[in-house]
This record gives C-alpha cells, structure tokens and sequence, in this order.
C-alpha cells in the first residue's frame, strides 16, 4: 500500500509538470517549452536551499508556495521577453542555454548530488497527507482547464496559434494573451518541483536535464496534444515505466536498463507522428 | 505637412502629401495631394496587379508602416498616427474600429464556422484570463446560424470543410458580425456567385448609411461601378482620388 501512495504521489506530480506542458505552452501557444524544466527544478531546489541551508521547518515551510511561484514567474518573464526576439529554433536553443546554466548554477548552490534529507512541512509528513494535497491541486487544475478549453478565450488561442496575422487583424493583442500562459505554466511547473522536493526527500540535479523534458515530450506526443487525458496517461507512463526499468530491469539487466528506456522513448518519438499523428487522446496532429 | 487635427467631423482619415511607399529601393505608390476619406463612405481602390493595392491596405491595417508622410485617424475626437510606435494603441485602434477581409480568406480551421464568424467580435477579443475560470455559456448566434442555414452551410462544422466560395462568403460574414468605423475589403467577391456579391454589397451599403467608411480593393471596374462612391487609383506610381467611374479608365 505505501509503495502504491508513493507511486501514486510521483505520478500526480508528474502531472502536474505535463499539463503545465502540454495544455498551456504547447496547447495554447503551440510552443515545445523545454524550458520548463527549470521552473521544476527551481521549485525542487528553492525548497531545499529553504530546507537544508536556511534551516526552515514545520510551518515555515508553507511559505515556498508564494515565494516560489513568485521566482519562477520572474523567470518566466525573461523567457516571455526572449520569445518576442527569438522565434522558433533560435528559441529552443535559448532555452537548452538556461537548462545548461540552470544545472550549473543547481551544482554551485548544492553541490553535484543536489540536496538530501529536505525536510516536509507540518501536516505533510505522511506521503498520504502528500497525496491528499496534490490530488486536491489537481482536481482544482483538472477543473479550470475543462472550463477552459469550453471558453471563449480558448477559441481566441486557436486564432493566435493558427493565424497571427488575422488575430492582429481582428484586434487580439497576441503579447497580453502570451504573458498569462508563461506565467500560469511557470507557476504549475514550480509548485510540482516544490513537491517533488517535499515527496523524493530531495533534488537531484539529473532529474531536471534537457533529456528528462525531451521524454516528457515525447509521452506528450504520444498521449495527445492539449489533452487533460492526455496529461495523465503521460504521467502515469512516464512513473511506471520509469519503476518498471529501475526496479526491476535494474535487478537482472543493470547496465542494459537505461538503453531499454533510451530505445522505447526514442522509438516512440519517431513512430508516434507517422503512426498516431493526434495521439492517443490528442486534439490535433502534431 | 506635418501633422494637422482635423476640424471637419466626418473625415475618418486623412493621408498627409509627402505619403509614400517603396519596398527597399523600389517606389511603389506615392501622393502629392493630401487624400481624405469621408464617413459613410465607400471607396474602391482600382489599379492593376503589383501596383501596391494590397499593401496600401496593410498600411492602413498598421501591418506596414509608409515609408513617408503619415496617415491621421480621427476617431471619438483622439488622433492617432502611424508615427506613434506604441504597439498597445495601435492595437487599440484595430481592435475598436477597423475589420480587414483578406485576398485570401483567413480562417481557423480547427474551429467552427459559427466561431470564425463571431470571432472579431468584441466578447471574444476581451477575454480575459479569469474569464476562464468563471465561464458562462455564451450567445448563440441564432441569427447568424439562420442565414448560414439559408446558405447550406452547417454553422457547426469546422471552417476546414469549406470550399473556396464558402471560406470567402464565411470571411465576408465575418466583417459582417462586427460594427467597425472602417472597413478594409480586399477583393471580397472573388469566386462568388453574382446573387451572392449582390446580396454582400447590399449589406455593406447598409453599413455605409451607418456611417461605416469601407475601401475595397478590386480589379474588376465593374464590380466598383454603382457601388463605389469614389475610386482611388494607383497609376504611374501615383495615388490620386477621383469621384466618377469614368475616370478609371
């Protein structure tokens, strides 16, 4: 039972992290954010640099949720900023620079294995209470992006993504609508890393790399693109196929485990779009 | 020329006499006469291909700048210029009072053809981010979906189902929806029947007596002729207003 919460909880953060993803920045803006992974990893790394280094407890500890989304936000502004000057590739590019910094300035602030025995605030300290809290989160989330995705403003997205000169042309200033979905993605992204602290123990520098965010694309293009169901199915495959290769792979093919993984992502990321162009439960070809 | 506030109520804009346009080194249209545009008004823009016929209206639509001289509007008694680089207002002034239909219709196709009507519309335009949070079902564009039924079109179905003629009467519809001061048509009747450009260019006449001003780009003289109030013709590279037909030959 415990093993199953602790999946459970991995799963639901995960969550969390994909539909940032995949309903706001590529769902919306039709934008392959893998910058995102650094919102997480701030989330992780802020909680443990308030856990471990500033000796924050109990209570205290409730304070990340505003200062964190308030830092990533911040962060997520210069992102904004960069994405009116560099459009597309140049764009990516940017974004893989500040993963890189990103991972470097992680090893300066934690040292190369990242922070350990982060510390859980009062009330959470049983992986149930965890869980509880994020289902909680995830349902409110779940919620707004079913009302959503039903709303005007979701239609005026569909003009911004498809067509930006005639959303010019009919009055939509496409910057303000762009800043809220930087922002919003932001924030999820940092919360998840917040609790992915508060759930692993820790942040480990290897878990926010430019390929852990290449995988979690991948799922996305082979769950759905801007697609609740889809976020989910990602998520859960994502945890148990990771569990699957690490437990019990690890135990009989130890060196061979993390080629399997590499083979099954890559083979997906190239079979999905000639295969199943929407996805699973994906709204439009990718 | 410089810039001047106009006095007479109904001029909606007004081109200055050093206005012109080049792409790079090459000199497309230029005025020597200051040009003004009357409310209620329509205007056809006449000229042959790559004269600058489109581009004049990408000017208007603050889609390219001129390359000199400015272009006054004089809406609800504030004056703005193209001079003014600030990207919110301009997009204010688009957003209040101008509608473009393309050369080639522009629609989404992953939405329906109800929504790409609606979508100029102001409901639509100043969503908000909370609104979406607090979402409420909206109108149901009964009206719009009686005349798309007249037509035999499924107001329900995605814009990708449309042919050509269909995607062009859904953009001129489009224009239709929304109460702009200005109107900015770029051969809206091409690929149409002849009942249906009637049926269009009665009802922008309607929109004129209300005090809409349209400019519409054609290449066909008889499709401007007792409907066009005065032509603007790009000849020799020269923008010159004339108010008979006769004078675009």
């Amino acid at each position: 039972m415990e093993l199953l919460i602790n999946i459970l909880l991995k799963v639901e953060i995960y969550i969390l992290l994909i539909i940032a993803l995949n309903s706001l920045m590529l769902g919306k803006l039709n934008l392959w954010s893998i910058g995102n992974i650094v919102y997480f990893s701030v989330g992780a790394f802020i909680t443990g640099y308030f856990s471990n280094t500033l000796s924050t407890s109990g209570f205290s500890l409730y304070f990340l949720f505003i200062i964190v989304p308030i830092i990533v936000s911040v962060i997520s502004l210069l992102f904004f900023r960069i994405s009116k000057i560099l459009k597309d590739d140049f764009f990516l590019f940017f974004s893989i620079f500040i993963i890189e910094l990103n991972f470097v300035f992680n090893n300066i602030l934690a040292g190369p294995s990242g922070y350990s025995h982060i510390k859980r605030p009062e009330l959470l300290n049983s992986d149930l209470s965890l869980l509880l809290l994020i289902s909680f989160l995830l349902f409110l989330i779940i919620i707004w992006f079913s009302r959503f995705n039903k709303s005007r403003l979701n239609k005026v997205y569909s003009v911004i993504r498809n067509n930006q000169i005639l959303a010019k042309s009919i009055g939509i200033n496409i910057s303000n609508k762009k800043l809220p979905i930087f922002i919003a993605s932001s924030i999820i992204s940092g919360i998840a890393g917040v609790l992915f602290a508060f759930y692993s123990y820790g942040a480990d520098p290897t878990v926010f790399s430019t390929n852990e965010i290449i995988i979690l694309f991948t799922l996305i293009i082979f769950s759905g693109v801007d697609s609740i169901k889809g976020s989910i199915i990602a998520g859960f495959v994502y945890v148990f196929l990771s569990f699957f290769l690490n437990s019990v792979l690890s135990d009989t093919m130890q060196i061979i485990a993390p080629k399997i993984s590499q083979i099954i992502f890559g083979s997906l990321l190239i079979l999905v779009p000639f295969v199943l162009p929407k996805g699973i439960f994906g709204k439009r070809n990718i | 020329m410089g810039k001047e506030i106009f006095s007479m109520k109904d001029i909606i804009l007004k081109i200055s006499n050093d206005f012109s346009f080049s792409y790079g080194t090459n000199k497309l249209f230029s005025s020597k006469k200051n040009i003004s545009f009357e409310k209620g008004k329509i205007y056809g823009i006449y000229g042959s291909n790559g004269t600058g016929k489109t581009s004049f209206l990408n000017i208007l639509n603050t889609f390219t700048v001129p390359t000199t001289g400015i272009i006054e509007y004089n809406f609800k008694n504030i004056l703005y210029s193209f001079d003014n680089k600030d990207n919110n207002k301009t997009t204010k002034i688009i957003s209040n009072n101008i509608r473009r239909c393309f050369q080639i219709p522009m629609l989404v196709d992953e939405l329906s053809i109800i929504d790409n009507i609606v979508l100029g519309k102001r409901e639509y335009r100043n969503e908000r981010f909370i609104d979406s949070i607090l979402y409420t079902k909206g109108n149901n564009y009964k009206d719009i979906k009686n005349l798309l039924e007249q037509l035999n079109i499924n107001p329900n179905n995605t814009a990708s189902v449309l042919s050509y003629g269909q995607r062009r009467i859904i953009a001129n519809l489009q224009i239709l929806y929304t109460s702009p001061d200005l109107i900015l048509l770029d051969e809206p009747f091409v690929g149409l029947h002849s009942d249906v450009i009637q049926f269009f260019k009665d009802e922008y006449l309607k929109k004129a007596t209300l005090g809409t001003t349209i400019i519409l780009v054609e290449h066909l003289a008889q499709n401007l002729k007792n409907f066009a109030d005065e032509y603007l013709i790009i000849k020799n590279k020269e923008l010159k207003l004339v108010n008979n037909y006769v004078g675009l030959s």
